[in-house]
């Protein structure tokens, strides 16, 4: 039997059911409300997570592991470019390497760029501290930034390829440090994080930084000097002598801006006056009341700031005019930075003398092997070297006002003699390396700059290319052709010939020439030619390989039939070849490429390789072999490798 | 990195053969007239044609439509033989006259005005080069100036005038006003006008004004005087005007006469005749004749002077008939005959020759000797014709003018009497030797000039006609009183029967007078013209008389010292000829200060070299380019050229840059100079259409071309004919021409071939297809 409750508890069966009811809707609706407030909260979160990532910059940072190439290096000159004191030591950056220099001013350790470093010029140098350890940043042209702590190399790495040249860096007292970079604006990175420094910055052409982050001066390539200051920015232009920055140096309250018109001083950030009138200020230092200006053309100025009308002094002229690049205080002292030395000052004593380095240049524009084992190295915008390759210790240079910005080197069949084309006459030496005679326009060329050149069957016969047309260099006599006898474009930059029949590649196509008359041209109008400007050219496996700028290769078979390779390159064949870097040896055929490296085609095979590490640069501009070597310039120095290598 | 084709287009002193405009502004940070940058917003031309000597005034008024306060270069190149007679720049309410100064002088002063660190500007004709030996003058008519400054969205008024003589050829005249660039894109002036006066003692008939652009009406006309006008509104300049006339055979020579009373001078004189012949001498023309071409292809003649050339060669050998005789000889440093000898001018063996010309390639210099040497050996029938196309650069042989000229004189009158063969020469190109072509056409035949960009059809038909012609032996002129007379010059030198034969001199008194023109051949007299006049006491009516004979008498002065070398006492009275009646000479330059700027400086296209010449003071150039790279020059002594070179990142476009130039004298001056350069990595894109497919024997076929902004010029070749040229219609919008199919053509599939060609001379084809059906 069941209890019975009292009367006022007893409820009815109905109102129980509605009890019921009620008791489910409200848990329904608590539930419901909890579901909200969770979805809410998740969106609120994820919102937040967004906005954060939003302003960071998509990065890796990685230990720089450089695999071993194997390659050997041809040294080039230091051409220091900036320095800075790290851990008590001098570091500096050049053209081709980071140099650890000791106390005595030798180089202790030197990070070769392609060998130990990414394959990009080093831009810039900065010390991070406010840290654990303190940490060396090198900026690059093309690799990202580079972080030494004293141990190894760490690389900052962005996703985005155009945030990857940096122009200046600057160390702030926090901790992070400022990225300057040549269009994508202004950055700023502890190495966790890489984020926008200011949208004010976001597409600002940085060319120097300098001040603290209180005061912070930022010099642009076009629109003079900005200074960011209590989150505002104040711009400069109209009071610099040139909108253009090159460099800026601050002191206490002064800061100054070097143009290549001159010097602007400010005081207080205000505006004061121009300084240093008509030097080109590419490098700016401050010791004491002086300012020192590092010119490109005039040697180094020193003016004293505190006169009112302070008139630049000409800085130890019996230094001449060497440029100062860059200055670095070094605790009681400034250092001045060239490209080849560092002095210390004021007293200009050369506290680090660079080695001169087995190039003349870094910026190869033509090699060549002779019979006799010597490397002949044509430089873009210097003269040419003759090296020994069995005496590392001798080199041969010559340059003139007409021997100079060599375009090709070419032996001629019999070995009797070698040309040198250039972009002022064609120099033409004997085979023992001597200088007999230079062609030019006054000779009878078509013009004076020579792209390429082709010795003929018969003795002292040449093939001239010419931006003008085409020279016919026949025991004495020259001829010439270009568009009114049917050329296909004047401007030739390359030549090939197989069974007799000459191919000049062109801006404007190729063209297929018998005894001296244009038989036939290829262009993209009446051919499977992707691209016009033939650049380079060479015949392997009894085909005619043409390199393109723009549209990697083709391939001109024996029947007349054209090919193009699709899968060249990692761009489906939209690569640029460079002006006759191409070479074909009994096992591969090489094609030097403007930003890719170096690409080979194996005898016998349709897939290109692409080389790239171990390159001092990924701009291959010129090839040689010989002796089972292949030779490679690139626009930042030399290597030596196997041809066709069995790593590949 | 990126080589490629870089173009800087420079408004400089050194460089003018790209300038080819009838009066722009090119922004100095441009490589183009930029109307969006300076607008030509007023342009108006007056043309007074005086017996035959036309004055042209042009004032252009450009609008700077920017807040900048610009500079720029104004480049002008002048049609024929013309020459500037005044120029002047306005700045604001102000009117800047240039002056003629001797050309030491001018330099001192400019030199001076720019220690003063002011911005002084040398306007000199580009007379003397340094490629003619040891400095003797030629004539080149290109004009430049720097402009500045350009107000913001302000105005800059420039005036120019200049005088031009307009030869009478077989009974035909005709004048062009080249407006129509070749370098450039069309100008639009938002206001236009012209007007044209043409008066002549002779009667004048069937005036014909070919521009279709300008539709010019004439709004008066009568036997000795024509008016027409034309004023529009944003009028596109892309096409020249022209306009032809006739003048009656009319056998009285006409006497004009100047004479300022009040001024102490003398009284100026022009005596003018058409020259008469009898009707066998007419018949005589058509007789079979032997016709040797000299064809020039050295070094030199590179470009539009080849391209010319070759159309002068197609003309004439294709206005030869079978009966006739020729042979074409390529000239460089040697010579190379089309035929053995010579042979009948067959339409085969024409079209061979032309093959074999057009398949010769360029090779060193001008043997002009040797090309005679060889030529008088085959022409050396009677009623032969050597044909001379050149620009006339001695480069091999006898290089002097003068002492070639000897030779040649020799030599030409060393050959029997009847046997001496007529020499006509084409001077071919804006820095061709007109003295010596002068010189040379001298002999029993005649010269025309052509320049690289001035219309060549008018002139070319006029040289072709007259092959053929029988030339007078001599023609004189008697004035009587002789006493009252003195430093009388021939105009022209032509000879032909038909051709107006002019003199101008100085009279000492007022009054009476005869004149009597005598034609001579084979020594006897042919006709005896003559007249009666009355020359004024005080009469300014033919104001362009004392300027054309002292221009007479200047170029006279410089002939006397080609042959005798120079003497302070002619150069003295060049000086003062020319700055008192205000023609640049060699001798002489134009200043106009403190508002011009002169930089000479010299870029060549190159790859990718960057060369500028600067002022002898410079000692430090730098370049800053716009991708951040800093290159400092490199100085060639032997060139006097500064010099880099510099690889562009691959990702920059096609299209117009600038680089900065830091220059710095000896003195510590600093200048910044912006100069633009241009990528072309791609030859223009050309895509022709036929308006029919198929076309019958003599039937006319329509062309239209769409080609790239940068196309300077589009040709369309038919085989069998001479190529036409495709220009620019203002209807169409596009470029069209006209193709006549040959009579003469099978029936059969053939190819018209288009070329366009760009300012880099990168050059474009293709082919359209076209059937002929019987």
């Amino acid at each position: 039997m069941q209890p019975r409750l009292p009367s006022c508890f007893r409820i009815s069966k109905r109102w129980a059911r509605y009890g019921a009811i009620l008791l489910a809707g409200g848990l329904a609706i608590a539930f419901w409300i909890a579901f909200i407030w969770v979805r809410a909260s998740h969106v609120l979160h994820d919102s937040a997570k967004q906005a954060q990532t939003a302003s960071q910059i998509p990065f890796t940072l990685a230990p720089l592991r450089m695999p071993a190439s194997g390659f050997e290096y041809f040294t080039t000159p230091a051409n220091y470019h900036s320095a800075a004191i790290f851990n008590g030591r001098l570091f500096v950056t050049g053209s081709s390497a980071l140099f650890e220099i000791d106390k005595t001013g030798r180089p202790q350790n030197i990070w070769r760029v392609g060998q130990d470093l990414p394959a990009a010029p080093l831009t810039a140098i900065a010390v991070r501290t406010g840290i654990g350890v303190p940490e060396l940043w090198i900026g690059t042209s093309g690799a990202g930034v580079l972080i030494y702590d004293g141990q190894s190399f760490r690389r900052l790495l962005p996703r985005a390829t155009n945030l990857r040249s940096v122009t200046a860096l600057l160390a702030l007292a926090d901790g992070r440090v400022l990225i300057g970079m040549p269009e994508a604006g202004l950055y700023v990175s502890d190495s966790k994080r890489l984020e926008l420094f200011h949208a004010e910055f976001a597409k600002a052409e940085v060319t120097a930084l300098a001040g603290s982050e209180d005061a912070l001066w930022v010099g642009t390539r076009t629109h003079g000097v900005a200074l960011w200051q209590g989150g505002e920015v104040t711009r400069f232009a109209n009071e610099l002598p040139d909108p253009q920055v090159l460099s800026i140096a601050t002191n206490g309250e002064s800061t100054y801006i070097g143009t290549p018109l001159g010097v602007a001083e400010f005081t207080h950030r205000q505006f004061r006056r121009r300084i240093a009138d008509g030097f080109f200020a590419q490098a700016l230092g401050v010791r004491g009341e002086t300012l020192y200006v590092g010119t490109l053309d005039e040697g180094m100025a020193a003016v004293n700031a505190r006169e009112e009308r302070p008139r630049p002094e000409t800085h130890a002229p019996e230094s001449g005019t060497e440029p100062t690049v860059s200055f670095v205080n070094a605790g009681d002292g400034l250092l001045a930075v060239s490209p080849d030395s560092i002095r210390q000052l004021p007293g200009d004593e050369t506290v680090v003398r660079a080695n001169a380095g087995r190039l003349t240049a870094g910026h190869i524009a033509a090699l060549h092997v002779d019979d006799l084992g010597q490397l002949w190295v044509g430089y873009f915008d210097r003269g040419l070297d003759i090296l020994p390759l069995r005496d590392p210790t001798t080199k041969r240079h010559f340059e003139d006002d007409r021997l100079f910005c060599v375009n090709r080197i070419k032996e001629s069949d019999d070995r009797r003699s070698v040309a040198v084309a250039t972009a002022n006459g064609l120099a033409m030496f004997d085979a023992g390396g001597h200088l007999r005679q230079v062609l030019d326009r006054t000779s009878g060329l078509i013009a004076s700059n020579v792209t390429d050149v082709l010795f003929g069957d018969k003795p002292d016969s040449l093939v001239v290319a010419t931006p003008a047309g085409l020279s016919f260099v026949d025991q004495g006599h020259v001829t010439s052709l270009y568009a009114f006898e049917g050329l296909v474009n004047n401007h030739v930059y390359t030549l090939a010939k197989r069974n007799g029949e000459l191919f000049a590649g062109t801006l404007g196509g190729f063209s297929l020439l018998k005894n001296g008359l244009v038989e036939a041209s290829y262009t993209t109008a009446n051919s499977t030619l992707r691209q016009n400007w033939i650049t380079a050219s060479a015949e392997f496996g009894g085909d005619l390989y043409f390199g393109t700028y723009g549209s990697g290769v083709v391939r001109l078979a024996a029947q007349g039939r054209l090919t193009r390779f699709r899968e060249f390159g990692p761009r489906q064949g939209r690569l640029e070849v460079n002006p006759n870097a191409m070479l074909a040896t009994a096992e591969a055929l090489y094609v030097g490429t403007a930003g890719n490296g170096l690409a080979m085609l194996r005898n016998g095979s349709e897939r290109w390789v692409f080389v790239t590490e171990g390159l001092p640069s990924l701009n291959v501009t010129a090839l040689a072999a010989k002796d089972g070597s292949l030779y490679v310039g690139t626009d930042n120095g030399l290597v030596r490798m196997a041809d066709a290598g069995s790593r590949f | 990195m990126k080589r490629l084709t870089i173009l800087l287009f420079l408004a400089q002193i050194f460089a003018c053969a790209l300038c080819a405009d009838s009066g722009v502004i090119i922004p100095t940070d441009k490589q183009t007239p930029d109307p969006s940058i300076l607008a030509l917003s007023e342009m108006s031309v007056d043309i007074v044609v005086d017996d035959g000597h036309a004055t042209v005034s042009v004032r252009q008024v450009f609008r700077n439509k920017t807040d900048h306060v610009l500079e720029g270069a104004y480049s002008l190149v002048l049609p024929g033989d013309a020459a500037i007679s005044d120029f002047a720049v306005w700045d604001g309410v102000v009117r800047i006259p240039g002056v003629i100064l001797e050309r030491r002088r001018a330099g001192q002063i400019y030199d001076e005005i720019r220690n003063q660190a002011i911005d002084p500007g040398l306007l000199q004709s580009d007379e003397v080069t340094q490629s003619n030996a040891e400095g003797e003058a030629k004539h080149s008519a290109a004009f430049t100036a720097k402009i500045a400054p350009i107000p913001l969205q302000g105005y800059k008024r420039i005036e120019v005038q200049y005088r031009q003589t307009i030869p009478v050829e077989q009974l035909a005249s005709s004048f062009v006003l080249p407006l129509k660039p070749t370098t450039y894109a069309p100008e639009t002036a938002e206001s236009f006008s012209v007007t044209i006066h043409v008066r002549d003692p002779q009667t004048l008939s069937d005036f014909k004004i070919d521009s279709k652009t300008y539709p010019l009406k004439i709004t008066r006309q009568s036997a000795h005087d024509i008016e027409a006008s034309f004023a529009g509104t944003n009028v596109r300049l892309g096409e020249d005007i022209s306009f032809d006339y006739r003048l009656r055979n009319e056998t009285k020579p006409a006497v004009q006469a100047y004479r300022d009373a009040t001024s102490g001078d003398p009284g100026y004189f022009e005596t003018s005749a058409i020259l008469q012949d009898s009707k066998q001498a007419e018949a005589d023309a058509h007789a079979p004749k032997t016709v040797v071409v000299l064809f020039d292809t050295s070094l030199s003649m590179q470009w539009e002077k080849l391209e010319r050339s070759f159309q002068s060669l197609e003309a004439m050998l294709r206005g030869l008939h079978p009966a006739d005789k020729f042979n074409v000889l390529v000239f460089n440093s040697d010579v190379s005959a089309a035929n053995a000898g010579v042979i009948a001018a067959t339409p085969d063996a024409v079209a061979k020759a032309l093959d074999f010309v057009r398949a010769s390639p360029l090779r060193g210099g001008t043997n002009l000797q040797r090309a005679y040497t060889e030529a008088f050996a085959e022409a050396s029938a009677p009623g032969s014709y050597i044909a001379l196309l050149s620009d006339g650069e001695l480069t091999e042989g006898a290089i002097l003018p003068a002492r070639f000229g000897e030779w040649f004189d020799a030599a030409w009158n060393k050959l029997p009497v009847g046997n001496r063969p007529h020499i006509y020469v084409m001077a071919i190109g804006d820095d061709a030797n007109v003295r010596l072509c002068k010189r040379l056409a001298s002999h029993a035949g005649m010269m025309e000039e052509v320049r690289s960009t001035e219309p060549v059809e008018f002139k070319l038909k006029a040289f072709v006609a007259s092959i053929g012609l029988k030339p007078f032996d001599g023609v004189d002129l008697t004035m009587t009183p002789p006493n009252n007379f003195d430093l009388v010059y021939r105009l022209g030198q032509n000879n032909f029967p038909g051709t107006k034969a002019a003199w101008v001199g100085e009279y000492k008194r007022p009054g009476a007078g005869s004149a009597s023109v005598e034609t001579i051949r084979n020594g006897q007299q042919q006709a005896n013209q003559s007249t009666s006049f009355t020359l004024p006491v005080n009469d300014l009516g033919h104001e362009y008389l004392p300027a054309t004979w002292a221009r007479a008498r200047v170029d006279a002065l410089l002939e006397k010292m080609d042959r005798e070398g120079e003497d302070a006492a002619s150069i003295a009275e060049i000086i003062r000829l020319s700055r008192k009646y205000k023609f640049v000479t060699p001798y002489t330059s134009f200043l106009a200060a403190p508002r011009a700027l002169l930089r000479p400086r010299l870029i060549r296209p190159g790859d990718p070299v960057l060369r500028v010449r600067t002022d002898a003071s410079i000692v430090s150039v730098i370049a800053l380019f716009p991708f951040g790279l800093t290159q400092p020059l490199r100085y060639l002594k032997a060139e006097d050229i500064w010099q880099t070179r510099f690889l562009a990142p691959t990702d920059l476009p096609d299209g117009a840059h600038v680089v900065r130039l830091i220059l710095r004298d000896r003195d510590g001056h600093v200048y910044r100079e912006k100069k633009s350069f241009v990528i072309q990595s791609h030859p223009p894109v050309v895509r022709a259409r036929l308006d029919k497919p198929r076309a019958r024997p003599g039937e006319r076929i329509s062309l239209e071309v769409r080609a790239s902004q940068s196309t300077r010029t589009i040709t369309a070749w038919l085989y069998g004919e001479e190529p036409v040229a495709i220009r620019w219609s203002p209807s169409d919008h596009t470029n069209t021409g006209t193709l006549v199919v040959p009579t003469t053509l099978p029936a059969g599939r053939y190819s018209i071939h288009v070329t366009a060609e760009d300012m880099a001379h990168n050059v474009s084809h293709q082919e359209v297809p076209l059937e002929v059906v019987p």
